[in-house]
Protein backbone atom coordinates (compact mmCIF):
# COMPACT_ATOMS: atom_id res chain seq x y z
CA UNK A 1 0.00 0.00 0.00
CA UNK A 2 0.74 3.05 -0.58
CA UNK A 3 0.83 5.04 2.87
CA UNK A 4 4.34 4.87 4.60
CA UNK A 5 3.26 5.99 8.39
CA UNK A 6 5.81 6.02 10.90
CA UNK A 7 2.83 6.70 13.67
CA UNK A 8 2.50 7.04 17.43
CA UNK A 9 -0.59 5.65 19.17
CA UNK A 10 -2.30 8.38 19.90
CA UNK A 11 -3.49 8.81 23.83
CA UNK A 12 -3.57 12.62 23.92
CA UNK A 13 -3.15 15.51 22.14
CA UNK A 14 -2.00 16.08 18.71
CA UNK A 15 -0.35 19.66 17.46
CA UNK A 16 -2.90 20.78 15.19
CA UNK A 17 -0.83 21.79 11.88
CA UNK A 18 0.81 18.85 10.03
CA UNK A 19 3.97 19.77 8.64
CA UNK A 20 3.85 19.67 5.28
CA UNK A 21 6.61 19.15 2.96
CA UNK A 22 7.83 22.48 1.51
CA UNK A 23 7.32 22.32 -2.41
CA UNK A 24 8.66 24.69 -4.92
CA UNK A 25 5.84 26.35 -6.12
CA UNK A 26 5.06 26.04 -10.13
CA UNK A 27 5.79 29.68 -10.97
CA UNK A 28 5.78 28.99 -14.97
CA UNK A 29 1.71 28.05 -15.05
CA UNK A 30 1.46 30.43 -11.55
CA UNK A 31 3.35 33.63 -12.85
CA UNK A 32 2.82 32.83 -16.85
CA UNK A 33 6.62 32.42 -17.30
CA UNK A 34 5.52 31.13 -20.92
CA UNK A 35 2.91 30.67 -23.17
CA UNK A 36 0.00 28.72 -22.87
CA UNK A 37 -2.06 26.71 -25.77
CA UNK A 38 -4.69 24.66 -23.93
CA UNK A 39 -7.45 23.03 -25.63
CA UNK A 40 -5.03 20.42 -27.29
CA UNK A 41 -6.40 16.90 -27.28
CA UNK A 42 -3.95 15.64 -30.09
CA UNK A 43 -1.73 16.83 -33.57
CA UNK A 44 -2.24 20.33 -33.03
CA UNK A 45 -0.16 22.57 -35.69
CA UNK A 46 2.12 25.25 -34.03
CA UNK A 47 2.99 27.63 -37.04
CA UNK A 48 6.30 29.92 -37.44
CA UNK A 49 6.61 32.25 -40.23
CA UNK A 50 9.35 34.70 -41.39
CA UNK A 51 10.14 37.13 -44.67
CA UNK A 52 13.32 37.58 -46.54
CA UNK A 53 12.82 40.85 -48.50
CA UNK A 54 15.21 42.11 -50.56
CA UNK A 55 15.34 45.71 -52.22
CA UNK A 56 16.29 46.20 -55.53
CA UNK A 57 16.45 49.19 -57.84
CA UNK A 58 13.59 50.27 -59.60
CA UNK A 59 14.35 49.49 -63.14
CA UNK A 60 10.69 50.32 -64.44
CA UNK A 61 11.22 46.87 -65.97
CA UNK A 62 9.71 43.65 -64.84
CA UNK A 63 12.35 42.31 -62.15
CA UNK A 64 13.02 39.16 -60.73
CA UNK A 65 11.23 38.00 -57.73
CA UNK A 66 14.06 38.20 -54.53
CA UNK A 67 13.32 37.36 -51.22
CA UNK A 68 12.21 34.83 -49.56
CA UNK A 69 8.32 33.76 -47.56
CA UNK A 70 9.47 31.29 -44.90
CA UNK A 71 6.92 28.75 -43.06
CA UNK A 72 6.95 26.22 -40.68
CA UNK A 73 4.34 23.98 -39.18
CA UNK A 74 5.22 21.88 -36.39
CA UNK A 75 2.28 18.78 -35.66
CA UNK A 76 2.29 19.35 -31.71
CA UNK A 77 0.90 16.35 -29.64
CA UNK A 78 0.42 16.34 -25.70
CA UNK A 79 1.90 13.19 -23.81
CA UNK A 80 -1.30 11.90 -21.48
CA UNK A 81 0.70 11.00 -17.80
CA UNK A 82 -1.56 9.89 -14.77
CA UNK A 83 -0.63 9.22 -11.52
CA UNK A 84 -1.57 6.88 -9.07
CA UNK A 85 -1.48 5.41 -6.05
CA UNK A 86 -3.35 3.18 -3.95
CA UNK A 87 -4.20 3.10 0.02
CA UNK A 88 -5.75 2.03 2.73
CA UNK A 89 -6.87 4.42 5.75
CA UNK A 90 -6.91 1.13 7.90
CA UNK A 91 -3.38 1.64 8.64
CA UNK A 92 -4.25 5.27 10.39
CA UNK A 93 -6.43 3.93 12.74
CA UNK A 94 -3.81 3.96 15.68
CA UNK A 95 -2.02 7.92 14.55
CA UNK A 96 -4.12 11.11 15.49
CA UNK A 97 -6.06 10.47 12.38
CA UNK A 98 -7.97 8.09 14.04
CA UNK A 99 -9.59 11.65 15.61
CA UNK A 100 -11.21 12.59 12.68
CA UNK A 101 -12.86 9.01 11.98
CA UNK A 102 -16.84 8.63 12.42
CA UNK A 103 -17.91 6.13 15.15
CA UNK A 104 -17.57 2.44 14.08
CA UNK A 105 -15.87 -0.18 12.86
CA UNK A 106 -16.84 0.52 9.55
CA UNK A 107 -15.60 4.08 9.38
CA UNK A 108 -11.50 4.51 8.60
CA UNK A 109 -12.18 7.63 6.86
CA UNK A 110 -10.20 10.45 8.40
CA UNK A 111 -11.34 14.12 7.57
CA UNK A 112 -7.74 15.25 8.74
CA UNK A 113 -5.79 13.12 6.12
CA UNK A 114 -8.01 13.87 3.62
CA UNK A 115 -7.62 17.56 4.33
CA UNK A 116 -4.12 17.74 5.42
CA UNK A 117 -2.08 14.96 3.50
CA UNK A 118 -4.37 14.16 0.41
CA UNK A 119 -4.72 17.29 -0.22
CA UNK A 120 -0.75 17.64 -1.32
CA UNK A 121 -1.34 15.88 -4.00
CA UNK A 122 -2.29 18.56 -6.23
CA UNK A 123 0.34 20.60 -4.92
CA UNK A 124 2.78 17.63 -5.79
CA UNK A 125 1.86 16.39 -9.00
CA UNK A 126 1.95 20.27 -10.05
CA UNK A 127 5.23 20.52 -9.27
CA UNK A 128 6.13 17.43 -10.94
CA UNK A 129 4.57 18.77 -14.26
CA UNK A 130 6.99 21.79 -13.91
CA UNK A 131 10.16 19.65 -13.84
CA UNK A 132 9.23 17.51 -16.63
CA UNK A 133 8.03 20.70 -18.38
CA UNK A 134 11.33 21.99 -18.31
CA UNK A 135 13.96 19.22 -17.66
CA UNK A 136 12.20 16.08 -19.05
CA UNK A 137 14.79 13.76 -21.67
CA UNK A 138 13.47 10.93 -23.58
CA UNK A 139 16.15 8.00 -23.86
CA UNK A 140 15.59 8.27 -27.45
CA UNK A 141 16.41 12.02 -27.15
CA UNK A 142 19.48 11.17 -25.00
CA UNK A 143 20.93 8.63 -27.76
CA UNK A 144 20.87 10.89 -30.54
CA UNK A 145 22.80 13.57 -28.74
CA UNK A 146 25.15 10.74 -27.41
CA UNK A 147 26.10 9.87 -31.52
CA UNK A 148 26.66 13.18 -32.42
CA UNK A 149 30.15 14.27 -32.62
CA UNK A 150 30.97 17.60 -30.10
CA UNK A 151 32.53 20.98 -31.26
CA UNK A 152 33.45 24.21 -29.47
CA UNK A 153 31.73 26.23 -32.54
CA UNK A 154 28.08 27.50 -33.20
CA UNK A 155 26.33 24.58 -34.64
CA UNK A 156 27.71 21.69 -32.29
CA UNK A 157 26.94 21.04 -28.77
CA UNK A 158 29.76 20.83 -26.52
CA UNK A 159 31.15 17.55 -25.16
CA UNK A 160 30.39 18.69 -21.31
CA UNK A 161 26.67 18.73 -22.28
CA UNK A 162 26.57 15.29 -23.81
CA UNK A 163 28.02 14.26 -20.59
CA UNK A 164 25.80 15.90 -18.61
CA UNK A 165 22.93 14.76 -21.05
CA UNK A 166 23.93 11.52 -20.75
CA UNK A 167 24.14 11.41 -16.56
CA UNK A 168 20.08 12.56 -17.26
CA UNK A 169 17.69 9.90 -16.25
CA UNK A 170 15.30 9.32 -18.91
CA UNK A 171 11.81 9.28 -18.27
CA UNK A 172 8.86 8.93 -19.94
CA UNK A 173 8.75 8.22 -23.93
CA UNK A 174 7.62 10.70 -26.27
CA UNK A 175 8.36 13.63 -23.16
CA UNK A 176 10.94 16.07 -24.09
CA UNK A 177 11.00 18.94 -21.82
CA UNK A 178 12.36 22.39 -22.94
CA UNK A 179 16.16 22.01 -22.82
CA UNK A 180 16.14 18.44 -24.54
CA UNK A 181 13.73 20.12 -27.31
CA UNK A 182 16.18 23.33 -27.57
CA UNK A 183 19.29 20.83 -27.37
CA UNK A 184 18.10 18.47 -29.98
CA UNK A 185 14.28 18.87 -31.99
CA UNK A 186 13.19 17.82 -35.11
CA UNK A 187 16.04 14.96 -35.51
CA UNK A 188 18.79 17.29 -35.39
CA UNK A 189 20.92 19.31 -33.01
CA UNK A 190 19.34 22.48 -32.17
CA UNK A 191 19.73 26.13 -33.86
CA UNK A 192 20.30 27.66 -30.93
CA UNK A 193 22.49 30.39 -30.57
CA UNK A 194 25.70 29.14 -28.65
CA UNK A 195 27.19 30.25 -25.78
CA UNK A 196 29.91 28.30 -24.25
CA UNK A 197 29.64 27.32 -20.36
CA UNK A 198 31.53 26.75 -17.81
CA UNK A 199 30.95 26.11 -13.73
CA UNK A 200 29.14 28.77 -12.49
CA UNK A 201 29.62 30.13 -9.27
CA UNK A 202 29.46 33.86 -7.07
CA UNK A 203 31.97 34.91 -8.35
CA UNK A 204 31.92 34.43 -12.56
CA UNK A 205 27.95 34.31 -12.23
CA UNK A 206 27.51 38.03 -13.39
CA UNK A 207 30.91 37.73 -16.55
CA UNK A 208 28.29 34.11 -17.80
CA UNK A 209 25.57 37.11 -17.82
CA UNK A 210 27.67 39.27 -19.77
CA UNK A 211 28.41 36.60 -22.48
CA UNK A 212 24.64 35.57 -22.48
CA UNK A 213 23.18 39.47 -23.09
CA UNK A 214 25.89 40.01 -25.62
CA UNK A 215 24.52 37.00 -27.42
CA UNK A 216 21.06 37.83 -27.25
CA UNK A 217 19.77 39.19 -31.13
CA UNK A 218 19.34 43.43 -30.63
CA UNK A 219 16.21 42.93 -32.00
CA UNK A 220 15.08 40.60 -29.26
CA UNK A 221 16.37 42.69 -26.68
CA UNK A 222 14.35 45.67 -28.14
CA UNK A 223 11.02 44.00 -28.72
CA UNK A 224 8.67 45.39 -26.38
CA UNK A 225 5.66 43.89 -27.25
CA UNK A 226 3.73 42.42 -24.22
CA UNK A 227 4.13 38.51 -23.77
CA UNK A 228 6.97 38.91 -25.83
CA UNK A 229 10.14 40.72 -23.97
CA UNK A 230 13.25 38.67 -23.76
CA UNK A 231 13.68 36.84 -20.89
CA UNK A 232 16.64 34.68 -19.27
CA UNK A 233 15.18 30.52 -17.84
CA UNK A 234 17.85 30.16 -15.16
CA UNK A 235 18.04 27.30 -12.71
CA UNK A 236 16.83 27.84 -9.37
CA UNK A 237 20.14 27.57 -7.84
CA UNK A 238 21.54 30.24 -9.24
CA UNK A 239 19.76 32.55 -7.44
CA UNK A 240 21.60 32.39 -4.63
CA UNK A 241 24.45 32.54 -6.69
CA UNK A 242 23.55 36.31 -7.82
CA UNK A 243 22.38 37.47 -4.62
CA UNK A 244 25.86 36.37 -3.42
CA UNK A 245 27.44 38.20 -6.20
CA UNK A 246 25.81 41.00 -5.42
CA UNK A 247 27.23 40.90 -1.59
CA UNK A 248 30.31 39.84 -1.73
CA UNK A 249 31.75 39.36 1.65
CA UNK A 250 34.34 42.15 2.20
CA UNK A 251 34.00 43.79 -1.10
CA UNK A 252 32.68 47.33 -2.07
CA UNK A 253 28.72 46.80 -3.10
CA UNK A 254 28.39 45.56 -6.79
CA UNK A 255 25.19 45.57 -8.30
CA UNK A 256 25.59 43.04 -10.86
CA UNK A 257 21.92 41.85 -10.98
CA UNK A 258 19.08 43.97 -10.00
CA UNK A 259 17.02 42.41 -7.20
CA UNK A 260 13.15 44.49 -6.80
CA UNK A 261 10.74 43.27 -4.33
CA UNK A 262 11.07 40.46 -1.93
CA UNK A 263 9.27 37.21 -1.36
CA UNK A 264 6.22 36.64 -3.92
CA UNK A 265 6.94 39.85 -5.77
CA UNK A 266 10.64 39.33 -5.63
CA UNK A 267 12.14 40.43 -9.43
CA UNK A 268 15.24 39.53 -10.47
CA UNK A 269 17.28 41.11 -13.63
CA UNK A 270 19.94 41.72 -15.74
CA UNK A 271 20.52 44.78 -17.92
CA UNK A 272 17.02 44.89 -17.58
CA UNK A 273 16.35 41.39 -18.95
CA UNK A 274 14.50 39.42 -16.18
CA UNK A 275 15.67 36.24 -15.40
CA UNK A 276 12.97 33.25 -14.35
CA UNK A 277 14.37 30.46 -12.09
CA UNK A 278 13.13 27.17 -13.14
CA UNK A 279 14.12 23.87 -13.08
CA UNK A 280 16.78 23.19 -15.36
CA UNK A 281 18.66 19.83 -15.71
CA UNK A 282 21.86 19.77 -14.01
CA UNK A 283 21.73 23.71 -13.38
CA UNK A 284 24.10 23.53 -16.27
CA UNK A 285 22.45 25.67 -18.46
CA UNK A 286 20.26 28.94 -19.26
CA UNK A 287 18.23 30.15 -22.26
CA UNK A 288 18.00 33.17 -23.49
CA UNK A 289 14.25 34.11 -25.28
CA UNK A 290 11.14 36.04 -26.40
CA UNK A 291 8.94 35.22 -23.74
CA UNK A 292 6.05 34.09 -25.99
CA UNK A 293 9.14 31.57 -27.46
CA UNK A 294 8.37 28.38 -25.15
CA UNK A 295 4.86 27.29 -24.89
CA UNK A 296 3.12 24.91 -22.95
CA UNK A 297 0.72 22.48 -24.79
CA UNK A 298 -1.63 21.04 -23.18
CA UNK A 299 -5.43 20.21 -22.95
CA UNK A 300 -6.09 22.26 -19.64
CA UNK A 301 -3.83 23.71 -17.20
CA UNK A 302 -5.86 23.32 -14.23
CA UNK A 303 -5.38 19.71 -15.17
CA UNK A 304 -2.34 19.44 -13.27
CA UNK A 305 -3.67 20.40 -9.74
CA UNK A 306 -6.83 18.15 -10.23
CA UNK A 307 -7.21 14.89 -8.22
CA UNK A 308 -9.78 12.38 -7.85
CA UNK A 309 -10.14 9.92 -4.59
CA UNK A 310 -12.00 6.79 -4.85
CA UNK A 311 -12.59 3.57 -3.60
CA UNK A 312 -10.71 0.93 -5.95
CA UNK A 313 -13.46 -1.52 -5.55
CA UNK A 314 -17.08 -2.05 -3.37
CA UNK A 315 -16.18 -4.75 -1.69
CA UNK A 316 -12.77 -3.33 -0.03
CA UNK A 317 -12.01 -0.39 1.53
CA UNK A 318 -8.65 0.18 -0.70
CA UNK A 319 -8.63 3.41 -2.19
CA UNK A 320 -6.84 5.79 -5.04
CA UNK A 321 -5.99 8.81 -5.67
CA UNK A 322 -5.11 9.47 -9.24
CA UNK A 323 -3.99 12.75 -11.27
CA UNK A 324 -4.05 12.86 -15.05
CA UNK A 325 -2.97 15.59 -17.44
CA UNK A 326 -1.46 16.10 -20.48
CA UNK A 327 1.74 18.07 -21.98
CA UNK A 328 3.85 18.94 -24.42
CA UNK A 329 6.58 21.75 -24.85
CA UNK A 330 7.40 23.35 -27.57
CA UNK A 331 10.40 26.05 -28.45
CA UNK A 332 9.65 28.46 -31.60
CA UNK A 333 11.81 30.55 -33.17
CA UNK A 334 14.97 28.20 -31.72
CA UNK A 335 17.51 29.87 -33.90
CA UNK A 336 16.79 33.17 -31.98
CA UNK A 337 17.38 31.78 -28.49
CA UNK A 338 20.61 32.09 -26.81
CA UNK A 339 21.58 28.98 -25.05
CA UNK A 340 24.12 28.96 -22.42
CA UNK A 341 25.61 25.96 -22.12
CA UNK A 342 25.28 24.33 -25.17
CA UNK B 1 66.03 22.73 -49.86
CA UNK B 2 62.62 21.18 -48.54
CA UNK B 3 59.39 22.83 -49.30
CA UNK B 4 57.72 23.97 -46.18
CA UNK B 5 54.06 23.45 -46.18
CA UNK B 6 52.06 25.86 -44.54
CA UNK B 7 48.47 23.95 -43.06
CA UNK B 8 45.84 26.54 -41.99
CA UNK B 9 44.53 26.41 -38.37
CA UNK B 10 42.11 24.52 -37.69
CA UNK B 11 39.93 26.65 -35.05
CA UNK B 12 37.61 24.59 -33.13
CA UNK B 13 35.62 27.42 -32.34
CA UNK B 14 35.07 27.81 -35.94
CA UNK B 15 31.22 26.51 -37.15
CA UNK B 16 31.45 23.99 -38.80
CA UNK B 17 34.71 22.25 -36.89
CA UNK B 18 33.90 19.52 -34.52
CA UNK B 19 36.09 17.48 -32.32
CA UNK B 20 37.68 15.44 -34.73
CA UNK B 21 37.80 17.59 -37.45
CA UNK B 22 39.87 19.58 -35.28
CA UNK B 23 41.65 16.35 -33.48
CA UNK B 24 43.05 15.24 -36.85
CA UNK B 25 44.27 18.61 -37.76
CA UNK B 26 46.68 18.39 -35.07
CA UNK B 27 50.35 17.31 -36.04
CA UNK B 28 51.48 13.97 -34.06
CA UNK B 29 53.41 14.51 -30.85
CA UNK B 30 52.25 18.15 -30.79
CA UNK B 31 49.60 18.68 -27.68
CA UNK B 32 46.39 20.81 -28.47
CA UNK B 33 47.65 23.29 -25.99
CA UNK B 34 50.59 24.25 -27.96
CA UNK B 35 48.62 23.41 -31.38
CA UNK B 36 46.27 26.54 -30.21
CA UNK B 37 48.88 28.54 -28.89
CA UNK B 38 49.21 31.80 -30.95
CA UNK B 39 45.64 31.38 -31.99
CA UNK B 40 43.45 30.97 -29.25
CA UNK B 41 43.56 32.98 -25.84
CA UNK B 42 44.73 31.06 -22.84
CA UNK B 43 41.05 31.20 -21.36
CA UNK B 44 39.17 29.02 -24.54
CA UNK B 45 42.77 26.85 -24.62
CA UNK B 46 41.91 26.13 -20.79
CA UNK B 47 38.18 25.32 -22.04
CA UNK B 48 38.61 23.35 -25.11
CA UNK B 49 41.28 21.25 -22.92
CA UNK B 50 38.43 20.80 -20.31
CA UNK B 51 35.58 20.31 -23.26
CA UNK B 52 38.14 17.68 -25.20
CA UNK B 53 38.61 15.67 -21.86
CA UNK B 54 34.66 15.08 -21.92
CA UNK B 55 35.03 13.99 -25.51
CA UNK B 56 37.65 11.93 -25.04
CA UNK B 57 36.30 10.51 -22.54
CA UNK B 58 32.78 10.14 -23.66
CA UNK B 59 34.60 8.15 -26.72
CA UNK B 60 36.16 5.66 -24.44
CA UNK B 61 32.76 4.57 -22.85
CA UNK B 62 31.14 4.43 -26.65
Amino acid sequence: MAISYTSVDIRGQAVAPIIAEILYENKTVGKGYVVFNDNIKANTIISENSIDVTAQLYTGAALSSSGTINLLDRAVTPVKLEYKQTFLEESLRAGRYNRSMKPGAWNIESNEFASEVLAMVGPNVSEDAETKFWGAITAATQTAIAALTPGAGQGSMTAATQTAVAALTPGLAGLDGVFAKILYDNSAVGTYLKVTGTTVTSSNIAAEFAKIYAKIPAKILENTRPGAECVIYAPRAWKQLIKIANNAVGAAQQVNFLVEGSGANEKISYNGVEIFFVPVPNDLMAYATAKDAISWNTDLVDDIVRFEVGKTANDGDTKFVRSIYTMAAHVTRAATGVLYGG
Amino acid sequence: MAKETKVAFANPFTPGINYKMFLDAIPENVSVKDYCKGNLSDEQIEWLENDLSHYTNNLKTK
